[in-house]
């Protein structure tokens, strides 16, 4: 699903955020991504989704090489990878149920599927009941889950969080990972850079840790520090 | 449908969320358009004055009274090759006495006494096919003079120059000041546009992590451009269709000589003109505002 080939990415001030990276990540696999901070990991999850470019190397996602798509390739890449970060993202003006199907309505879809896709979306989060709230009237999981629906309501093959859990209090943590082993099971591949090692030792799964640009570990059920 | 649905009305929405700004970008427009529509109005008044009379124009030969019939025939053939002339009527002096006895009996203040002889000459009477070759003409008919047929040469092209000038004058400076109001109307719908884009950045950078394609985030601003612009254009065309009136009455009694009609035929080329104009510059300065904004915010 994922494949990285020798990828280097060096910003314009000299930074050299990425070094001689191979990477491959299979269909419906769920990896953390760990390092500490500068490691690398969000200059990783922009080359994914085609925010930045490989210096050189080659990022591909779904069999496409991403450094070469079209501009207007680009929209079809971000549809296939949905993205949750660790801010949310949410737009303050909208409610929950407008928040998930901003991101079906922009990309085009009819009212029926825009409604019927928002309300499977706001089910599987959990948050039906939540619908007509605003964002400030939301706690922090509850904003989580709003971002998680809205990157999962246009069926991605790929989700990527970016320190989901950042900024939420350990019970919530959970929760949000609790949704987000349940997406992945459901099919959808699953990247997740994160500073929680509890949450990693806890669940075992393929760790890829970052230092200094390089992937310096890759276990299959790996733990937070080697 | 629904993609419409949306991009109109978020463009909607945009023109109304930052009212100060886009009234502003509105009436700057309607002044690029008034003086573009004024300009178009004078000029095309002007032509049709020029036109009306150079019509009219004509050199005139007076005739000696002693010239032969043979001679004065074969100078008007001599001048109806030329290129330049559309016509030579000759006008006896009986028909030129007509003529002056008409004329007296339309003015009031203008009595003909009983004269006995007729003092007129006989004449020829050159109509030219473009009023901008008179004086070349007129310059090679004065050598004429002295061979026994012809007295004098008229050549009256002043009105039909001063015309010409003004219409070249109007054209340059309009198109000058046309030029300058076109670019403070796209600085400020530029400008507009970059504000709205960045009230929505949120939304947009949403909407391109989500895969909305540029032509979804663009075309909302593109249309609220086009909106500024016609806005623009009914309030330039309201003023004119307020002013109209009395302007046009004005220019009769300033010119009045000119049997300048300007017909309905041309007010609707002038509405459509000036609505595609607005369109199009407020079309256009979005466009590139909103593009260098998105070029600016995304490697992708």
């Amino acid at each position: 699903m994922i494949r990285l080939e020798d990828v280097s990415k060096r910003y314009p001030n000299g930074t050299a955020a990425l070094q001689d990276v191979d990477l491959t990540i299979d269909q419906g696999e769920f990896a953390f991504l760990v390092g500490s901070s500068g490691a690398g990991k969000s200059t990783l999850i922009r080359l994914l989704i085609r925010d930045e470019l490989p210096t050189t190397g080659r990022v591909i996602v779904d069999d496409q090489d991403v450094a070469t798509l079209r501009r207007s390739q680009v929209p079809h890449l971000r549809r296939l990878v949905g993205v949750v970060f660790q801010d949310f993202k949410l737009l303050p003006t909208k409610t929950v149920t407008e928040n998930i199907a901003f991101a079906l309505l922009v990309t085009g879809h009819e009212g029926h599927v825009v409604r019927e896709e928002t309300e499977r979306t706001l089910a599987l989060v959990g948050l039906s009941h939540r619908r007509g709230h605003f964002p400030r009237e939301l706690s922090g999981g509850e904003q989580q889950r709003v971002a998680i629906a809205r990157a999962l309501v246009n069926r991605p093959r790929v989700l990527i969080a970016d320190e989901p859990t950042g900024n939420l209090d350990p019970v919530t943590s959970w929760e949000i990972i609790k949704l987000l082993t349940r997406v992945q099971e459901l099919g959808t591949t699953l990247v997740m850079a994160t500073h929680n090692a509890e949450i990693v030792n806890a669940l075992r799964r393929r760790v890829i840790h970052l230092d200094h640009g390089a992937v310096v570990r890759d276990e299959r059920e790996g733990l937070y520090a080697a | 449908m629904r993609r419409i649905a949306y991009v109109l009305g978020a463009a909607w929405q945009g023109f109304w969320r930052n009212p100060v700004m886009s009234i502003a970008a509105t009436l700057t427009v309607s002044l690029m358009l008034l003086l573009f529509a004024f300009f178009i109005v004078t000029d095309r008044g002007l032509q049709a004055a020029v036109t009306a009379l150079e019509s009219k124009v004509e050199l005139v030969l007076y005739l000696d009274d002693g010239a032969k019939p043979s001679d004065i025939l074969a100078l008007k053939a001599r001048i109806e090759n030329d290129p330049a002339v559309a016509r030579v009527d000759y006008i006896t002096k009986q028909q030129a006495l007509d003529r002056l006895r008409e004329l007296a009996q339309r003015k009031e203040d203008f009595t003909l006494a009983d004269i006995g002889i007729n003092p007129l000459p006989a004449s020829l009477e050159i109509k030219l096919a473009n009023a901008q070759d008179t004086g070349r003409l007129a310059a090679s008919l004065k050598d004429e003079l002295g061979r026994g047929v012809v007295t004098d040469v008229i050549d009256n092209p002043t009105v039909v120059e001063k015309l010409l000038t003004i219409t070249r004058v109007l054209s340059i400076g309009g198109v000058a000041v046309l030029a300058m109001m076109l670019f403070v109307a796209l600085f400020v719908i530029v400008n507009t546009i970059r504000i709205a884009v960045h009230a929505r950045r949120d939304e947009i950078e949403i909407m391109q992590l989500v895969g909305a394609t540029d032509w979804f985030v663009s075309w909302p601003f593109i249309l609220e451009g086009i909106l500024v612009g016609t806005f623009g254009a009914i309030v330039a065309l309201a003023v004119l269709a307020l002013a109209s009136g009395p302007v046009t009455s004005a220019m009769v009694g300033f010119l009045d000589i000119l049997p300048v009609s300007l017909g309905a035929n041309f007010v609707l080329e002038l509405v459509v003109g000036v609505l595609a104009f607005a369109v199009l510059v407020g079309g256009f300065g979005a466009s590139f505002s909103v593009r260098s904004q998105l070029a600016k915010g995304a490697h992708a």
